[in-house]
């Protein structure tokens, strides 16, 4: 899929999928293979190692591997549980987290991890001159949006950094003031980009001339400069081609000791050859290619992971014919969506008709968008705009994508079968795409998309904001900014479901977005990787609680 | 043919060349060449520069998920990219004269400079390797189709050139792949497996790119040297040379092929200057983690700075090497004078 941004899914049911490798049965008798090491394929270079910077899931997979954050989700996904930190306490106000952190933890040089190095993480994180992609999702703790959108050339960028409301009481002790509550605070701590950061190491390494950091980029050098307090280390950084991580021997954190010693990450751009070398017994578990759905459709090796992905068409609210809402309801009845996910995905996905995706707290179907033929042409009818003044309205995406272009044609032969109009496709590269729907020069298009950072209805309902970044439709609503804004501040779940349920219905009927459909990622896996746990929020397999996978002998 | 038989008055007919004052003209010349490189490379930076900044999209724009508006102004102020754009050329310019060639906006924190340096050798080793390849068996090739015009060795010879020359690249990689890798490998009842990759680079891990890379060059320079050759061949002082009965290998080496290789060295200079910066297919579907894949995927990135500094040291690398190829030509060509 062309969308590149970070993955996370939950787990249909909302329970956390355990497979227990592909072959089933018990791992307990197996005899283990006498090199433990697992080996995958990023796709795509990581940009950088340094945490704090990444923000893809091919970046993830190392950062989550090589950093621990303050807490992860817990393998049933209903909650948080611990990583960095054993535990954490939020006060009366609902404003102040203070994170006990596990005794005894050291970094992979050997020193121990203190409250300190999170207080410096956050504070660079926060920091305008650092640029971090990942700052905004930490706005909600004290003067952080602030001190984030001071001038990066301003004088004071220092002393403002000391009065975000991050505190390390003690050395085992990490406390963050909040603005104001924010029932989901607990679940922004599970984010790797949060992970603790050593001041001295990252002042040892120094910055280039643009002012970056330097002791996280992707070379060789990795291996000594990348100093974390995760499960694994960087060893090897060979540029374009792979990364290897070893057992971290100093990690002493809440984690078991895992029992694959070795991972060799590899950068293959080319999911085909990806696959090839899959077969050639090169890699232990990769992602289907589409092509090759039918024939792994029955395979011993099939791996499903419903993910936590929701695709949609955007319309631009603001230009005519879509300024009428009439019309984009219309057209959001008229796209058959389960004819969608059979032929064109092959099955490879849900049908969607909200916002948030199957398996999350929020999930309500009944809310969402159906087709309906007859509906699509009665709300056309009503809506004053008659079909043949819809000829040649544009439909923008990325002709590069054979997924987004096999997209466009569904969507334009359903607009024409269903309701009689005919769509222009207006194909261009990806970037051009992106350009346009930001600045809204275009009249519908896509898809984009969304994937849960984790699995709070805040990480999705706050994409529609007015104003948002994300927002692509330009869509401007009281009701749901409001209802939005408060079921994010509440801490209560029986409130926040009410409240969510107002945001939903009314993003559904105002439709400025057409869903389409929520994702599952196809995988083979080698039936001798065993004890394989994968949650759906993972990037890649295994990626939340790795110390179980093993290698059988083969 | 007939082979002529018969002691060759060695030397006695060969003029004796003047060569006072030639170092000097060379010198200047290639000094003036070297002079001329500047205003070429400038036009190229600056058609660079304003062609990749002209294009939709800025190096934080993404299809998926978008950076909050505050962070894409902190990255333009961190990289420059805030200035006005005639600032930032000046900028660029003046940074270039340093060899400085800047920060890829896609690695933060690691220069052009040092992106390219990581990944040139590989592309390099594997150029080099595939140009002495084509230049060892498609000159081979076309001699000897010529010498033996209209035989069978001759037909297998057009037949490959013609075969080499209409199919293109990544077709012959992954006929490759079939053939060498995944039939040998099943064929060897699974013992054997040569490399589909491009790491780590050793000659075994060369072979199928090597190949694949060669392939259609060969098949140029094959049919290139055979028209040459064949022309030689007709040429009055080769008659001659028969005709004072010198030995076939000396009128073939000293006479034919040194006469026939010229239009062959005028496009060996681009040919390696096309090899040592990389084909991106190759690169692709050999997984190689050379410059021509780095190349390409600046370009989607619109990492700018990576964008301008591959694109100049290709500019950099052909313009030498079309100078390399002119000073040779003094030295094969002896009617060739540097004015």
């Amino acid at each position: 899929m062309q969308l590149g941004f970070r993955i996370r899914a939950i787990a249909l049911a909302a329970a956390a999928l355990w497979v227990v490798a592909a072959c089933g049965g018990s791992t307990g008798g197996t005899a283990l293979a006498s090199t433990q090491e697992l080996r995958f394929n990023l796709g795509t270079e990581p940009g950088t190692l340094d945490p704090g910077l990444q923000q893809w899931n091919y970046e993830g997979a190392v950062g989550i591997r090589t950093f621990e954050g303050l807490l992860k989700p817990s393998k049933d996904l209903k909650d948080v549980a611990p990583a960095a930190a054993d535990s954490y306490t939020i006060d009366s106000t609902g404003t102040v987290y203070t994170f006990k952190l596990h005794p005894g933890a050291k970094w992979s040089d050997g020193q121990p991890v203190k409250a300190a190095d999170f207080v410096y993480a956050y504070q660079r994180l926060l920091d305008p001159r650092v640029a971090a992609s990942y700052a905004s999702y930490y706005y909600a703790i004290k003067n952080a949006a602030t001190v984030n959108s001071m001038d990066p050339k301003a004088p004071g960028i220092d002393a403002a950094i000391q009065t975000l409301g991050l505190k390390a009481v003690d050395d085992n002790t990490f406390q963050i003031t909040l603005e104001a509550p924010a029932g989901y605070f607990k679940w922004v701590a599970t984010l790797w980009t949060g992970a603790p950061v050593r001041k001295d190491i990252v002042e040892k390494y120094g910055k280039d001339s643009s002012g970056v950091d330097k002791w996280g980029i992707v070379a060789p050098s990795a291996a000594q400069s990348l100093v974390g307090n995760g499960q694994y280390k960087v060893s090897e950084v060979v540029p374009k081609d792979h990364i290897t991580l070893v057992v971290n021997p100093n990690y002493s954190g809440s984690a078991p000791k895992p029992t694959i010693t070795k991972i060799t990450m590899y950068e293959i751009d080319d999911e085909t050859v990806a696959y090839a070398k899959y077969k050639s017994g090169e890699l232990d578990f990769v992602a289907v290619p589409v092509a090759d759905t039918d024939a792994v459709r029955s395979s011993a090796e099939l791996l499903t992971n419903p993910e936590l992905t929701v695709f949609w068409v955007d319309i631009n609210v603001k230009a005519a014919p879509f300024d009428n809402v009439k019309v984009r309801q219309a057209f959001a009845a008229a796209i058959d969506r389960d004819s969608f996910v059979k032929n064109v995905l092959h099955g490879r996905g849900l049908s969607a008709g909200t916002l948030i995706p199957k398996g999350m707290r929020n999930y309500r179907p009944d809310l969402g968008q159906k087709f309906d033929a007859s509906a699509a042409k009665a709300l056309l009818a009503s809506s004053g705009v008659s079909a043949s003044s819809l000829n040649g309205t544009k439909y923008l995406y990325n002709s590069n994508s054979p997924t987004n272009k096999t997209i466009a044609e569904f969507v334009q032969a359903q607009l024409k079968t269903n309701l009689g109009v005919d769509i222009v496709l207006d194909g261009t590269d990806s970037k051009t795409v992106g350009s346009r729907l930001r600045h809204q020069q275009y009249q519908f298009g896509g898809p984009s998309g969304w994937g849960a950072d984790y699995p709070d209805s805040q990480d999705w309902f706050d994409v529609m904001m007015t104003g948002a970044g994300n927002n692509f439709s330009a869509y401007a609503s009281t009701t749901y900014d409001n209802a939005t804004t408060q079921g994010d501040a509440a801490s209560d779940n029986a409130k926040r479901d009410a409240l969510y349920e107002t945001a939903e219905k009314t993003l559904v009927g105002d439709a400025p977005l057409i869903f389409l459909y929520q994702r599952t990622s196809w995988w083979l896996v080698k039936p001798y990787v065993k004890g394989l746990q994968v949650t759906p929020i993972d990037y890649f397999l295994g990626d939340f609680y790795a110390s179980s996978v093993q290698i059988a002998q083969h | 043919m007939a082979l002529a038989k018969g002691a060759p008055l060695r030397g006695a007919l060969l003029p004796l060349r003047k060569r006072t004052g030639r170092g000097w003209t060379l010198s200047v010349y290639v000094l003036r060449r070297l002079l001329w490189m500047i205003p070429v490379l400038l036009f190229v930076i600056f058609i660079t520069f304003f062609l990749a900044h002209i294009a939709p999209g800025s190096p934080w724009d993404k299809e998926g998920r978008q950076l909050s508006p505050e962070t894409i102004k902190q990255l333009n102020i961190k990289y420059g990219l805030d200035k006005p754009i005639w600032t930032q050329f000046a900028i660029y310019l003046w940074n270039v004269l340093h060899f400085d060639f800047g920060n890829s906006l896609q690695h933060p924190g690691q220069s052009v400079n040092s992106l390219i340096l990581e990944s040139w050798p590989y592309t390099f080793n594997l150029g080099a390797v595939s140009f002495l390849v084509i230049l060892v068996v498609g000159v081979s090739l076309g001699v000897v189709a010529a010498l033996r015009q209209n035989t069978f060795i001759d037909y297998v010879a057009v037949g490959i050139a013609t075969i080499g020359a209409s199919v293109p690249n990544f077709v012959v990689g992954i006929v490759l792949i079939i053939i060498l890798s995944n039939f040998l490998y099943s064929f060897t009842n699974q013992s054997f497996f040569l490399p589909t990759g491009g790491y780590p680079q050793d000659l075994l891990h060369m072979i199928m790119p090597v190949a694949t890379l060669s392939f259609l060059p060969i098949a140029f320079l094959a049919r290139l040297t055979r028209s040459s050759t064949l022309d030689s061949m007709r040429q009055d002082f080769v008659r001659t040379a028969w005709a004072k009965g010198l030995r076939e290998r000396v009128v073939v080496i000293r006479h034919i092929l040194k006469n026939s290789l010229i239009p062959v060295v005028t496009v060996a200079g681009p040919l390696l200057a096309a090899l040592i910066t990389g084909s991106v297919i190759v690169e692709t579907v050999f997984t190689v983690p050379g410059i021509g894949r780095s190349y390409v995927q600046s370009i989607e990135a619109r990492d700018y700075p990576m964008i301008l500094g591959t694109t100049v040291l290709y500019a950099g690398l052909v313009a030498l090497l079309n100078l390399i190829v002119d000073v040779a030509y003094v030295f094969i060509d002896p009617r060739v004078r540097l004015e």
